[in-house]
């Protein structure tokens, strides 16, 4: 459930998506430790395979420790609280082990739809006709799991309830009975001895195998126990030696359920009761521990927790994002996202009208800083660029039209408080500059001409039109715009350039203007 | 992309702090005349929030028994799509049927022909078009309805998710800029999208 993409890069309505440095599996680019991103470091524009290291720029980011972007592919999670997705309870980190990851209160999941399940009672708890007479009503009552949506309920399957609380403790002998789950748990107790007798328990919260490289660990465990920075690798030395004599040990594992196995007498009552009485694939990967093929055998499942994560550089280890611990708090003790460092591009109104082959169409591209401090741009594109678009190497590059910058060098000015704007008319001047279509506030808009080229061997009834951007963002020089401004903004740089810097970056961006 | 500009008529539209249901000394709400309001007595704007046309808002669906009571509470810059319907949810409890209040907190946007009878909804939140929110559904904050999503009664979509399908299951989840996201969103549609004229 990671990081799927999944709206924003469905792509074919109009988008602009950044693209992560971290695809490009460059050596010199990861020994580079300035971070300092020079242009050679991301000479490679996107390619059409490249869609998934394309993310919209509020998915992004950055790392302010090496001063890049990072993608939800490059930074590594660590899981900062459980909690239940239905009643947001908290669960403590050692309780979610005993109880399997799934919610031990009251919240439990259709069978059939994966819904909620509500809990009802067979009898009305206080009916008009007999008020406040809780020892009548607590013996004599039965409760139930219902669905909302598909109208399943627990009476289908026999399963009720003396209490309408703690229903995953009253349910939990049953659970426990269950052939499939005692399996499950002697399975767990054997390899857990294995995973004893190997002491291979994985290192570290994150449990990544960081660049290891073979060499530093021939050294001797005490040496390295000595040093604080190493002790790990200290004991992975001495795993290493110690795991050879213990291995033969083990004993084999021996089922002590019996499996069932699908007969000819299962499949002879498949087809004879035809698909009405038969679980779907999704639900039977539902109940994963027996795959049922009958309905009837279907039985509401405790709901999975959910978590929240704390993100981490994955080159630096810094953090970038840390929730708060409470679980129904959207808040951030540390957020550092891209869109507050980078310049985010829209694709600006007035829209092109139509797009058609071979024919230039304007579109606006608007360049918002999200900086204290003014910063320069400078475009480029794959045809600017040497080497690109020849031979047949064609395919693999996503752009699919002449693009024409007619301005590729532009800065923007510096975010302010939203009242310091008020009194400054003095932008729109700039908009004289060919190629610039407005400057206003904190964002510059510029014209780009797109020419979409037909491919000459295509099938396809639609194609993409997408072309990719290079973009250079550096602090803006403070000697353009006049004397007074210039005096300003010098003082603002002082006081903020601590907070926020502006370190030069570079990146490819892809717009995609729809299909045609 | 940056959203489409949305030019309605000004005639067409009551503005800023003379609504009369206006309790709060909140402005800028923009509310279409062609829009059904029942019980604007028990309806909140919390300000900058626009209801567009064909929307029925019903405030008359109120609690039995006592006098005044809000029963629809919305916040700021909150905007309702075309023909949706916002109408507090209903139940039987201990033998007596009754209407219970609705909340929608601040930046929630609700597209075209949905219809929400949620319990409450937290702050960024946006809803897709044509999608069903049962009753007693709670929404909290920094959550997105995909279109044409049917959120079953008594759900709870958790902060940060992404609810999709019929019935509505977690398919994704938000990236955590989404508050600001949602927010600038909002601000920019009430200030440079929605123009008169």
């Amino acid at each position: 459930m990671a990081t799927t993409v999944l709206d924003e890069l469905r792509l074919p309505a109009p988008f602009v998506s950044y693209q992560c440095p971290c695809h490009h599996l460059d050596p010199r680019y990861e020994n580079d430790e300035s971070g300092d991103l020079s242009v050679d470091a991301v000479t490679d524009p996107p390619r059409s395979a490249d869609i998934l290291s394309l993310f919209p720029v509020a998915r992004l980011y950055y790392c302010e420790h090496c001063h890049r972007i990072c993608c939800p592919v490059c930074i590594q999670e660590e899981i900062a609280c459980y909690y239940c997705p239905n009643c947001l309870f908290e669960v403590p980190t050692a309780s979610v082990k005993a109880e399997k990851n799934r919610c031990g209160r009251n919240c439990f999941e259709c069978p059939v739809c994966e819904n909620t399940l509500n809990v009802v009672s067979m009898v009305d708890p206080a009916t008009p006709s007999e008020p406040n007479s809780p020892t009548a009503t607590a013996a004599g009552n039965t409760h139930y799991l219902t669905c909302g949506a598909c109208r399943w309920d627990s009476l289908e399957i026999g399963m009720q309830f003396d209490r309408p609380t703690g229903l995953a403790t009253q349910l939990q002998p049953l659970e426990e009975a269950r052939k499939d789950v005692q399996e499950f748990e002697n399975l767990r107790q054997h390899f857990e001895k294995v995973i004893k007798v190997k002491d291979t328990a994985s290192t570290g919260p994150g449990g990544l195998l960081r660049g290891l490289s073979g060499g530093g660990l021939n050294l001797p465990s005490s040496l390295l126990a000595t040093i604080p920075g190493l002790a790990s690798f200290a004991s992975l030395g001495r795993r290493s030696s110690t795991r050879v004599p213990r291995e033969t040990k083990l004993e084999r594992y021996s089922s002590s359920v019996e499996v069932l196995q699908d007969t000819e007498a299962d499949w002879e009552y498949l087809l004879r009761s035809g698909s009405a009485d038969v679980t779907s694939l999704q639900q039977r990967l539902h109940q994963p521990n027996d795959k049922v093929i009958d309905k009837k055998a279907l039985y509401p499942q405790r709901i999975q927790l959910r978590t929240k994560r704390l993100k981490r550089c994955r080159k630096c280890e810094h953090i970038v994002v840390k929730p708060e611990h409470k679980a129904q708090s959207t808040r951030f003790n540390i957020k550092m996202m891209a869109m507050n460092y980078i310049p985010k591009i829209t694709i600006a109104h007035p829209f092109p009208q139509s797009l058609q082959w071979n024919v230039a169409s304007r579109v606006v591209l608007r360049f918002t800083n999200p900086l204290e401090v003014p910063v320069s741009i400078a475009l480029a594109t794959t045809q600017s660029l040497v080497g690109q678009n020849e031979g047949g190497d064609e395919h693999s590059d996503m752009t699919n039209c002449q693009v024409t910058l007619l301005a590729p060098n532009f800065t923007i000015d510096a975010a302010k408080d939203i009242w310091n704007y008020e009194d400054e008319a003095t932008s729109d001047q700039a908009s004289n500059v060919v190629g610039v279509h407005e400057r206003a506030k904190n964002f510059t808009s510029i014209i780009v001409q797109v020419t979409p080229i037909l491919p000459p061997s295509s099938s396809a009834l639609t194609v993409p039109i997408q072309f990719a951007l290079l973009v250079h963002v550096r602090p803006a020089e403070p000697a353009l715009p006049a004397l007074a401004t210039a005096a300003t903004a010098a003082s603002d740089v002082d006081t903020k350039i601590g907070k926020r810097s502006v370190r030069p970056l570079a990146f490819w961006v892809a717009v995609g203007l729809g299909d045609l | 992309m940056e959203s489409a500009l949305c030019h309605y008529d000004k005639r067409e539209y009551i503005e800023t702090v003379r609504v009369p249901w206006c309790v709060r000394e909140d402005t800028g709400n923009k509310v279409s005349r062609k829009s059904v309001i029942c019980g604007s007595q028990n309806i909140v704007l919390g300000g900058k929030t626009i209801i567009r046309k064909d929307c029925i808002v019903r405030g008359d669906l109120r609690r039995t028994g006592t006098g005044h009571a809000v029963v629809v509470a919305i916040g700021r810059y909150c905007f309702l799509g075309e023909r949706c319907v916002i109408r507090p949810p209903y139940k039987t409890y201990k033998g007596v049927f009754n209407y219970y209040p609705m909340k929608i907190a601040d930046h929630v946007v609700v597209g075209q022909d949905s219809v929400v009878e949620a319990a409450q909804i937290g702050s960024y939140v946006h809803i897709g078009k044509n999608c069903v929110i049962g009753r007693f559904a709670i929404i909290k904050d920094c959550c997105r309805i995909l279109d044409g999503a049917v959120v079953p009664p008594n759900t709870v979509v958790p902060s940060f998710s992404v609810f999709g399908g019929n019935p509505a299951r977690l398919v994704d989840e938000l990236p955590e800029s989404i508050q600001e996201v949602y927010e600038t969103q909002t601000k920019e549609f009430y200030y440079d999208k929605f123009l008169a004229g």
